[in-house]
């Protein structure tokens, strides 16, 4: 069992061996969604690889289509002063689509050469530290870190997603965090992993080739998250803040599919461009489904019972683990399920019954502690959410906000069923440009 | 004009579609009701309620074994009394201010039965009844959901003491009537559960009680409360040579397995402190209870009774220097007479954590308030207000504790503070 701060314990899960990709797998028509007036047309046909729309932000590369296929649509979502969004829906001219497009490997490990190849293609989007990984790789030209961190810790452990990664791919976790070690010239190369040791045997021999300190850490939710993990996992606990680059703090954090597909680009002269997707079921005793699927196909195509459940109300499907995920669809929601995409940036589908327990009755706060007891930054979530409620001193309540890390776990916890993280989420948007 | 989509049918057949699949709008933040966590809550506020509920009804069923049906009348009384008036407290005040949320039920009645085991067995109900009154009307005021966290208990059991008193000095003839004496005394073993406890007659000593031979015919028997005793003579028990043992080979002082078992006077639900540390445990295990207030409570009693200034002959010392003289067996006895005599278990292990501050760090200065309090009232003044004293002062403090909870990451801002809307 994997212990929860304040007591409370959620069960751990099983690994899951986990294969390569197939050469080709059937996920057309794609649909992107982009931030720039795209390159195409309605009607054009593009190459695999070939850049549908060029990227002028930072920390985002271009996007390129995955494979050969004609842009079927092509609309602008919203059309706001700083924030336009256009969606293109791009159709294989084959039924089955490639895994992986053929990228060149840049000559040598200089970081410019790799960050000159890295802006061609996206979605490179894993969310690695936070920020991802371009993010930081840029950042780090100014600012070298002093340790490289993989993040194998699973964010909850009744899914064992990063653990099932790095025990099905030692040798390519290893290899794409070396690789990323010595672009920045990092002196020190750290993979934390599970206190398991059936994960830390699979990994140990390769973690020893490539020079890669091995740190097995008691995977006690929510340490998986970026702040937790530089407070406790570094000697020198670092105070890294969430959302911000980990780079000011002179850390590198990837997550195990960014390391793994690098090793496997090394490996085979060819990026992958599916990802895995982890469907935990609502069963206790079920083990997780994995299926790869291109970003931007329709996501009920991963399973057969997620189709099943648009018309039966048995299940509501979570994008995340259950503490703070997004809810993607259930029976008679708004939403529709035919709507939802494969997305970019999360690797983990939570199917909940439907009889899940949902916030209760709000009742008084009985100050219990239990809200400040679990949390992981130890702020003081009922005094919080009081300020948040009645009004209080800024100075007092948005340095909290500014780190609280959306775990869910005071909400969890609380036996008067007060939204503690929900309203922080509310509030955190509402100051959102003063905490930045 | 565009023309408004069509739905996507089959997705698994795309090519031979024509339709196209409306697109997925950006969402903005989720109304709270629909937003994460999925899970929860682990356990509800009636969940905990009902364990005090249990704690209350495990001291009470002891409770009843030492004092008989007298003492679940008692409680049966101030239940009655306090759930009656905090109904009426609650439609008078829904009348003015309808959307004000109150306490459960239930935990007033845990108040209520809380107050009454910390009560002894009286004569008259007429305590019971004002203290069921006044518990019936605080929770509106004080208490676990409100800004001040003062400990409703503590409060009644200050007034129940201190108004009788203050009455007699106002008006002598009021006050006598409501000024009632405490039934010093505990059940026969063959009346135990349903004997009246007041019904005694004369003084025998506990050794009689195992040996009944069925001659003696009233219900109960009158013994020392050792609380009273203790702390009457708690500086002249470290005297040498030392009246401890005197008072123990007399039967004036009750053995320790006697005070832990319970067969002694006292508070109705805290003559067992046995059954009290158990209970203890078993709140802190199911994390009701903090076992930081716990400790420190028991260490800063522990302390401060070694500091105490204690007058032997003509030159004062500390408690600690004059238990140094003594003999070890009889010091060692000394410190646990004032521990468990006094109602300090009780204090910190059942009647602490419903108003205990919210942070680690609070929780420890809360609990050396107890204990440190609990001592120093009674070293100085005597008084069988100390528990409740210390009480009150502790929970008067708690919500102020809180801010010793503090993150090592968030620093509070510099800026000039600003108020934010609600």
């Amino acid at each position: 069992m994997a212990r929860l701060r304040g007591g409370m314990e959620f069960p751990a899960g099983r690994l899951r061996q986990i294969a390569a990709p197939p050469p080709r797998l059937s996920a057309t028509p794609v649909v992107m969604h982009v931030r720039q007036r795209p390159e195409v047309h309605t009607g054009q046909h593009v190459e695999a690889g070939q850049t549908v729309c060029e990227s002028r932000m930072s920390g985002r590369g271009n996007r390129v289509s995955p494979f050969e296929g004609v842009i079927a649509r092509m609309e602008l979502l919203d059309d706001d002063a700083d924030h336009k969004t256009y969606e293109l829906q791009i159709i294989c001219d084959h039924r089955e689509t490639p895994t992986s497009i053929s990228v060149d490997l840049p000559s040598g490990r200089k970081l410019t050469n790799w960050l000159r190849v890295l802006s061609r293609i996206d979605p490179w989007a894993e969310h690695d530290g936070g920020v991802g990984l371009r993010s930081q790789l840029e950042s780090a030209k100014d600012r070298r870190p002093d340790t490289v961190m993989l993040n194998g810790l699973d964010r909850f452990a009744s899914f064992p997603d990063s653990s099932s990664l790095l025990a099905s791919f030692p040798d390519a976790a290893a290899a794409g965090l070396r690789l990323i070690a010595d672009l920045v010239e990092a002196p020190d190369a750290v993979m934390v992993v599970a206190k398991d040791m059936q994960i830390a045997g699979q990994l140990r021999s390769d973690c020893r080739r490539h020079s890669i300190r091995l740190m097995m850490k008691k995977n006690t939710y929510p340490t998986a998250h970026p702040s937790t993990l530089a407070w406790v996992a570094l000697r020198d606990a670092r105070r890294l803040s969430p959302g911000v680059n980990p780079i000011s703090q002179h850390l590198l954090m990837v997550n195990p599919w960014t390391a793994i597909r690098l090793g496997r680009w090394l490996e085979s002269q060819r990026l992958d461009i599916v990802r895995p997707m982890f469907i935990g079921w609502p069963e206790p005793d079920s083990h997780m489904t994995v299926r790869y699927a291109l970003p931007g196909q329709s996501l009920l195509r991963l399973h057969d019972r997620l189709e099943q459940c648009v018309n039966r109300s048995t299940m509501q499907v979570l994008l995340g683990h259950p503490m703070n995920g997004r809810k993607l669809f259930s029976s008679g929601s708004e939403v529709d399920p035919y709507d939802v995409l494969v997305p970019e940036d999360e690797l983990l589908l939570t199917c909940l019954a439907m009889d899940a327990p949902a916030v209760g009755q709000v009742q008084a706060c009985i100050s219990c502690g239990w809200c400040a007891e679990v949390c992981p930054t130890r702020l003081r979530p009922a005094e919080m959410y009081r300020l948040c409620k009645r009004g209080g001193p800024a100075d007092v309540l948005l340095p909290q906000l500014n780190w609280c890390l959306d775990c869910g776990l005071c909400s969890y916890v609380c036996p008067s069923s007060l939204p503690l993280t929900q309203t922080f989420r509310q509030m955190t948007a509402r100051f959102e440009r003063i905490l930045k | 004009m565009a023309e408004p989509k069509k739905r996507q049918q089959d997705p698994r057949t795309p090519l031979e579609s024509e339709s196209i699949p409306p697109p997925v709008r950006r969402r903005s933040v989720l109304p709270l009701e629909k937003a994460p966590p999925w899970l929860g809550p682990v356990r509800r506020r009636t969940h905990i309620d009902t364990l005090w509920l249990l704690v209350c009804a495990v001291m009470s069923g002891a409770g009843w074994m030492f004092f008989g049906w007298r003492a679940l009348w008692s409680l049966a009384v101030i239940v009655v009394v306090a759930v009656i008036t905090f109904v009426m407290a609650t439609r008078a005040i829904r009348h003015f201010w309808p959307a004000r949320s109150s306490e459960s039920y239930r935990h007033v009645i845990v108040l209520a039965l809380l107050a009454g085991l910390s009560l002894q067995v009286m004569h008259e109900l007429v305590i019971f009844i004002t203290a069921g009154f006044v518990l019936g009307l605080l929770p509106h005021v004080v208490g676990r959901t409100h800004r001040l966290r003062i400990h409703s208990v503590s409060v009644v059991l200050v007034l129940v003491w201190i108004g009788p008193s203050l009455l007699e000095t106002l008006s002598p003839s009021l006050g006598v009537k409501l000024l009632d004496k405490p039934v010093n005394a505990v059940l026969r073993p063959n009346r135990l559960f349903y004997g009246d406890v007041s019904d005694y007659t004369e003084h025998i000593s506990f050794d009689r009680w195992t040996s009944y031979d069925g001659e003696i015919e009233t219900d109960a028997m009158q013994r020392f409360e050792p609380y009273s005793v203790l702390v009457h003579d708690q500086e002249k028990m470290l005297e040498p040579p030392s009246i401890l043992v005197n008072m123990l080979t007399s039967g004036e002082l009750v053995r320790i397995k006697q005070l832990l078992f319970g067969a002694v006077p006292g508070a109705i639900g805290g003559s067992s402190r046995g059954l009290l540390i158990l209970i203890g445990f078993y709140l802190i295990y199911r994390r009701i209870a903090q076992w930081h207030t716990a400790l420190a409570g028991l260490t800063a009693a522990f302390t401060a009774l070694l500091l105490m200034p204690v007058r032997l002959g003509e030159h004062v010392t500390l408690v600690a220097v004059a238990l140094m003289d003594l003999e070890p067996a009889i010091a060692i006895s000394y410190v646990s007479y004032m521990l468990l005599g006094s109602p300090l278990v009780l204090l910190v292990m059942i009647l602490a954590p419903m108003s205990a501050p919210i942070g680690r760090t609070g929780q420890v200065v809360y609990g050396g308030i107890l204990g440190g309090g609990l001592i120093g009232c009674q070293w100085f003044f005597q008084t069988p207000l100390a528990a409740p004293l210390s009480l009150l002062i502790a929970s008067a403090l708690s919500r102020p504790l809180d801010v010793l909870h503090r993150s090592p990451f968030a620093r509070r801002m510099t800026r000039n503070t600003v108020l934010l809307d609600g």
